[in-house]
């Protein structure tokens, strides 16, 4: 369908040099098949919705925010920096040849490595805490 | 003090826009944000149709639409910028917005991101991403609804129903996972916001990916080094964490800004300078020319197109060129100029809806075909107005008249513009055809004649259908003109010329009717009275004046008929039993009349009139005479020189008044009592400068006055009071009601060269009107009442230069001028070019002390060159006589004497230079006070005897403050507003020299201040909140008189850069003492008003507010407390000493029983709630 669509379009563009192939075929489902110049939306009165029922959520059960602090909650679960370079996605590619056990160990020596990396690279104060 | 907020112009400018199907499944729906509220339109054959306007509890800072599997309709993801998030569905049965899930992401630790909120919603509807605080990430897991039915039958496809979503065959394991926790309730969120740590500080943008198995997000960052970068994550089911993503990009340019995700995979990485393909494989750009993408939609479900706005305001289509879901090229080409967006969004057939906050929004089609004339493939199918970002406005009662019209510094860039607010009484064209000449225009009804012919077979036949007196509609328009009278038949809305057989049409009508229950049609020229019947327009009687003598007024009432024959009043009854014209009294009196009326008061000219009024020349007096005997009841002199031009009986309420008009624009009304026959308590008003014709017309089954002058005016009564509503019309000559199946309850208007139909608006509203500036943006304006016009400052932007990108360019590519414009025409007339590098920050007329005759412009700026910042005060006169740079001089006085306000040309006498920018002058009792940074200057023009000139001198009169942004005056104080130090009160002393007596020692950020009366200021605080500080005059503690005690609190949620006294609406007619107004305007485009009320009138408020917030709910589960407490960076305090009139006002559109609760506790009726808010919003609205 996509490569019929595009044939259209480049037949139809040397053939009128006023006419712009990438408007062709706009998405259309009935909508504005009829516009009313007369009657635009522009000047009609929105109405006003006044919400006289209960708007609270069901079971008026608000969602809670996480209470754990973020800080506290990093270090349980030993986060490690996660901060991508190009050669991330390959190595992760390549390590995935091999058993789970020892990709496991890929990624941690990898992850090693883009610490160090950080340490040289990023002067920030929090990761020069964090290490 | 008490202070009542009520917005008459809500917020304006458009800041998010998405479609789906949210009220309906088979809805398509626009959903757009402006700031505090969301609007709902509904797409159909003929357009946007408006289906809400829903208030929302806090600035809305990420709208989202998402579907869900197993859901047929969408739902509505909003977040608020504190941190309070909903999603809400539409029940389509009980036709109400429900909350599925609410509420608070705020934590007490963080730091808020710099750049803005962000929130994204995952395309499958599995997750919700929030990007609040530097480093940290809030997931919202997203549940399934049909969890039992998916658990059941898990091989069973149930996407069906998603048009919007991807079909995927992992869909069903990974909803699966999500779907472990379930609880089995109907929340669609999990009951906790969850944390996750983010590496990257500074996010500019992210976004979820399509067509992923896990929820997967690409983050454009930035790092210490200004370096952008792209990483991805996937979001872990298991225990909500980020998993290194399947790809990344490093360096993606500098000017990256903005993510796109592409439903084909992948992501658009958006920069100034071009556009790049990116998913990890395969990388395709394609360059253009530098502009800052601000916005974008994607136009087919498989992101094959995308449309990007820019702020030039150039609406471009991208075209991502595929095969067999590879991108192999992008295309990328310009379409045409629209406003500058904040949000776009693709509706259907090439419609695209352009959501704006920097000009008006608007609706365009993309043809496919280029217009040659304007080099675009856009065409503009409707503007929706916006005024923001108001930056100031002035506040111009043009008229003295006590009603006030707002000129605004509105837009930014090329899309400024000046606009004209006013409140008053709107009129819809329906039709309009050019008449030149009408003196007098007639509604006739007959609605069962189709035959104009004579034919005798049909009088029966019609006859016996003339049955339909009470539904009968206005078929014909008799139009009267100097010397011939013509007759338009109105079907449906074809207007076309006709004829009466029995109408004199070789002269000129004074009156032309229906006699309903006669079948007759009466006319009156000024030599005879016809009687027409009504169904074959032939003449069946008439009466003649005598030969030398010439009907000069007119007035009917169905049968009555009163004429006045130079002195003579004649009065005639039409015979019903014959169709006659009997004359039953005639009567001289001692002065020519100069006007009558004889309808009846309490009605439409449907019952027997007892009375008739006249006015009289010479004498000035308007006397009353009973009918039939014409014996006169009351002579009331009227005094002055000026005659009565109109005069017109009728009851508003019950309650009879008789209005007498006169030839200067003065309006007399009088209360009349009918059992004593005595007119009293007397009034005078003015309505304009011309004379005033009164004419009763119908709107709705009420009777109302319609005051045609030069400034047109309804006259109408609510609440046993009287309003005086301005009309937006000029010109206006006519005006009668008109009534007929193709203009249903509309008015047919005569100007002296056309006549129109319209419809009137029931209650009055602000009308806006546009100026363009040029692609320039106002920045300052004020109005030189003295020289009849306004000066502005503006800033223009030379788009052109921005070609070769180069960041040294760009400071040479703003310019500011200042602009004289003339304030009736808004034409220019002249200009005043600043140096490079300067801006105009700071203007006001002003008057120096010794020099009484002239006003003078004074312009403060800000000049920052690559090497300092320095600012100057420039002192202009505008006078036609005087050269550049000449100094002014006694013979100059005389000139601009003379030619004062003839031409208005703007011309520089001198200039003061300051070391720091001058944001604030002052005209102050004679001087001019400069705020410049945290100083004040005092700044004299005066005559030098040892020169013989005028010299222009300038002293620090104050310091100690941070930065002065806001000055604000009243007798001998000034009040200062200091941008990081609240406010505090200057007194004027002896010397010259400016004492701070008092201080407000909160630190807060003002942006705009106002003194309320001598005691009370008001102040518009940065983070959208309102503060009132009170002078302790009155106390005997000497630190206490030094402080500025904070009274009152409240959060308007608004970005309020002005404020200005003055009231929109002409005060009613009233012994009540005057509520003072402060009117305000934001940047999102809302302008509201500020009233000062008592003690008493704010306990009742603060009740029916309490008893309001139990009927009416905030949209979302949002508390409408929590929402208008004070709230800024250091602390929050509810709200003090205000009431929200949003909310008093929504008690009038509730219904009965709604208002009974909401009453419950004040123990009064609605009735008598709704007669005291009445009371009040009639001084703001």
């Amino acid at each position: 369908m996509n490569e019929e669509n595009e044939l259209k379009t480049n037949t139809t563009t040397t053939n009128t040099t006023t006419t712009s192939s990438f408007l062709q075929f706009l998405p259309t489902s009935g909508s504005f098949s009829k516009y009313n110049v007369k009657k635009p939306a522009s000047t009609q009165t929105i109405p006003k919705y006044i919400a006289s029922h209960n708007t609270n959520p069901p079971n008026d059960e608000f969602v809670k925010n996480e209470e754990n602090n973020i800080l506290i909650r990093s270090l349980t679960k030993n986060s490690v920096n996660k901060r991508i370079n190009e050669q991330i996605p390959n190595a992760n590619r390549q390590q995935k040849k091999i058993d789970s056990n020892y990709n496991d160990d890929s990624d941690g020596d990898n992850d090693d490595q883009q610490v160090y990396s950080s340490e040289i690279d990023d002067f920030s104060p929090n990761k020069r805490s964090r290490s | 003090m008490y202070n009542f907020v009520s917005t008459v112009q809500k917020p304006t400018s458009v800041t998010h826009s998405v479609t789906g199907n949210f009220t309906g499944p088979n809805d398509k729906n626009l959903i757009i944000s402006k700031c505090t509220k969301i609007e709902i339109f509904l797409m159909d054959q003929d357009g946007l149709k408006p289906m809400f306007d829903v208030n929302i509890y806090g600035r809305i800072s990420v709208l989202k639409l998402f579907s869900v599997a197993g859901s047929k309709q969408d739902y509505l993801f909003i977040s608020t910028e504190s941190f309070k998030f909903c999603i809400l569905a539409y029940d389509y049965e009980k036709k109400e917005i429900i909350t599925k899930a609410s509420g608070n992401a705020e934590d007490t630790i963080g730091r808020p991101t710099e750049a803005g909120q962000l929130g994204i919603i995952d395309p499958d509807g599995r997750i919700v991403a929030l990007h609040l605080y530097e480093g940290l990430l809030k997931l919202i897991t997203l549940d399934n609804n049909n969890t039992p039915n998916k658990i059941n039958n898990n091989n069973n496809n149930n996407n069906n129903n998603n048009n919007n979503n991807n079909n995927n065959n992992n869909n069903n394991i990974n909803n699966n996972n999500f779907n472990i926790n379930n609880n089995n309730n109907n929340s669609p969120i999990q009951k906790n916001v969850n944390n996750v740590r983010l590496e990257e500080l500074q996010v500019l943008d992210m976004t979820f990916l399509y067509g992923c198995k896990v929820p997967t997000i690409a983050v454009l960052f930035k790092d210490t080094k200004d370096e952008k970068h792209i990483s991805t994550y996937e979001i872990s089911s298991k225990d909500t964490e980020l998993v290194v993503g399947p790809w990344s990009q490093s360096n993606v340019g500098v000017y990256s800004s903005l993510l796109v995700p592409v439903p084909l995979g992948g992501v658009l990485v958006v920069a100034d300078n071009g556009i790049t393909y990116l998913n990890g494989k395969v990388t395709r750009s394609v360059a253009v020319s530098y502009t800052k993408f601000l916005a974008f939609t994607r136009v087919d479900k498989d992101g094959s197109r995308f449309l990007f706005g820019d702020h030039f305001g150039r609406l471009s289509v991208l075209v991502l060129i595929h095969q067999q879901q590879k991108v192999m090229e992008l295309k990328f080409e310009q379409l045409g100029r629209i406003s500058i967006p904040s949000s776009i969004s693709y509706l259907d057939s090439g419609v695209v809806y352009i959501g704006s906050s920097s000009g008006d929004s608007q609706l365009i089609r993309l043809n496919t075909e280029k217009d040659q004339t304007t080099d675009s493939y856009v065409t503009y199918l409707e503007a929706f107005t916006n005024i923001g970002p108001v930056v100031d406005f002035c506040v111009v009662d043009a008229e003295k008249q006590g009603q006030a019209q707002i000129v605004t510094c509105s837009g930014t860039y090329r899309d400024g513009s000046l606009r004209i607010i006013r409140n008053g009484i709107g009129i819809a064209e329906q039709a309009s055809i050019e008449l030149e000449g009408i003196k007098g225009i007639f509604p006739i009804n007959n609605n069962n004649n189709n035959n104009n012919n004579n034919n005798n077979n049909n009088n029966n036949n019609n006859n016996n259908n003339s049955n339909g007196i009470t539904d009968s509609k206005d078929r014909y328009l008799i139009t009267s003109f100097i010397e011939c009278t013509k007759v338009l038949s109105f079907q449906g809305e074809e207007i076309e010329e006709t004829e009466f057989e029995g109408l004199e049409s070789n002269c000129s009508t004074l009156y032309c009717g229906t006699i309903d229950k006669l079948n007759l049609l009466i006319q009156i020229t000024n030599v005879s009275i016809n009687l027409i019947d009504s169904n074959t327009f032939k003449r069946v009687s008439q009466w003649n004046v005598e030969p030398s003598r010439r009907i000069n007024l007119v007035s009917t009432n169905q049968d009555q008929i009163v004429l006045s024959i130079d002195k003579s009043l004649l009065y005639f009854q039409i015979n019903s039993s014959n169709k006659s014209i009997q004359l039953v009294k005639e009567i001289e009196l001692p002065h020519e009349i100069s006007c009558i009326d004889i309808s009846p008061f309490d009605s439409f000219m449907d019952t027997k009139s007892q009375l008739v009024s006249v006015g009289l020349w010479n004498d000035i007096t308007l006397r009353i005479f009973k009918l039939p005997t014409l014996e006169e009841i009351w002579k009331e002199p009227l005094g002055g020189e000026i005659l009565p031009r109109s005069i017109l009986m009728i009851s508003f309420d019950s309650i009879d008044y008789i209005f007498c008009s006169l030839g200067d624009g003065h309006l007399f009304k009088f209360q009349f009592d009918f059992s004593s026959f005595k007119l009293f308590d007397k009034r005078k008003l003015t309505l304009g400068t011309q004379p005033i014709i009164l004419k009763k017309f119908k709107l709705k089954n009420t009777i109302n006055i319609f005051a045609i002058s030069d400034r047109p005016t309804v006259i109408y009564s609510h609440n046993k009071k009287l309003f005086y509503s301005v009309v937006n019309l000029k010109d206006v000559t006519n005006v009668t009601s008109f009534n007929s199946d193709g203009f249903p309850n509309s008015m047919a208007i005569a100007t002296t060269n056309s006549l129109t139909i319209g419809t009137i608006d029931e209650i009055q509203k602000l009308h806006i009107k546009t100026i363009p500036l040029n692609e320039e943006m106002g920045r300052r304006i004020v109005h030189l009442e003295d020289h009849s016009c306004y000066a502005v400052i503006t800033v223009k932007n030379n788009e052109g230069l921005l070609g070769g990108a180069q960041d040294l360019c760009e400071e040479d590519e703003e310019v500011s001028y200042i602009r004289i414009y003339n304030d009736q025409t808004f034409e220019l007339i002249s200009s005043y070019k600043l140096d490079p590098y300067e801006m105009g920050w700071s203007i006001t007329p002003c008057k120096f002390a010794g020099d009484d005759v002239n006003t003078y412009l004074a312009v403060g700026t800000s000049i920052n060159t690559p090497i300092k910042s320095s600012g100057r005060v420039l002192l202009f006169s505008l006078s036609s006589s005087s050269s550049s740079n000449d100094k002014d001089s006694l013979d100059n006085n005389n000139n601009n004497n003379n030619n004062s306000g003839a031409n208005g040309k703007l011309t520089l006498l001198e200039e003061i230079k300051f070391r720091s920018s001058v944001y604030f002058l002052l005209s102050f009792n004679g001087r001019l006070i400069a705020a410049v940074h945290k100083r004040l200057f005092s700044i004299r023009y005066t005559h030098s005897k040892e020169k013989n000139c005028k010299v222009i001198s300038s002293e620090s009169v104050h310091k100690g403050h941070t930065m002065i942004l806001k000055l604000a005056s009243r007798g001998h104080f000034i009040l200062v507003g200091d941008m990081m130090k609240s406010m505090s009160l200057l007194v004027e002393q002896s010397d010259g020299s400016l004492e701070q007596i008092a201080r407000n020692p909160q630190p807060i950020w003002i942006r705009s201040v106002a003194m309320i009366n001598d005691d009370y200021f008001i102040g518009a605080e940065a983070s959208n909140n309102f503060i009132v500080v009170k002078k302790n005059n009155d106390s005997t503690n000497e630190l206490e008189r030094e402080l500025l005690d904070s009274v009152g609190h409240y959060h308007i949620g608004e970005s309020i850069n002005s404020m200005r006294h003055g009231s929109l609406v002409r005060l009613p007619d009233s012994d009540q003492p005057i509520i003072p107004t402060i009117l305000y305007a934001s940047v999102n485009g809302s302008i509201g008003v500020v009233a000062s009320i008592s003690e008493e009138d704010f306990i009742f408020f603060s009740k029916l507010q309490k008893g309001l917030n139990q009927v009416v709910r905030g949209v979302g589960g949002f508390s409408h407390e929590t929402w208008r407490a004070f709230s800024n960076d250091h602390h929050t305090i509810d709200s003090k000493n205000f009431i929200d009139g949003d909310l008093i006002e929504t008690f009038l559109d509730l219904k009965y029983e709604s208002q009974l609760k909401a009453v419950a506790d004040l123990g009064i009726t609605p009735d008598d709630a709704f007669r005291r808010i009445e009371s009040l919003m009639q001084y703001i609205r």
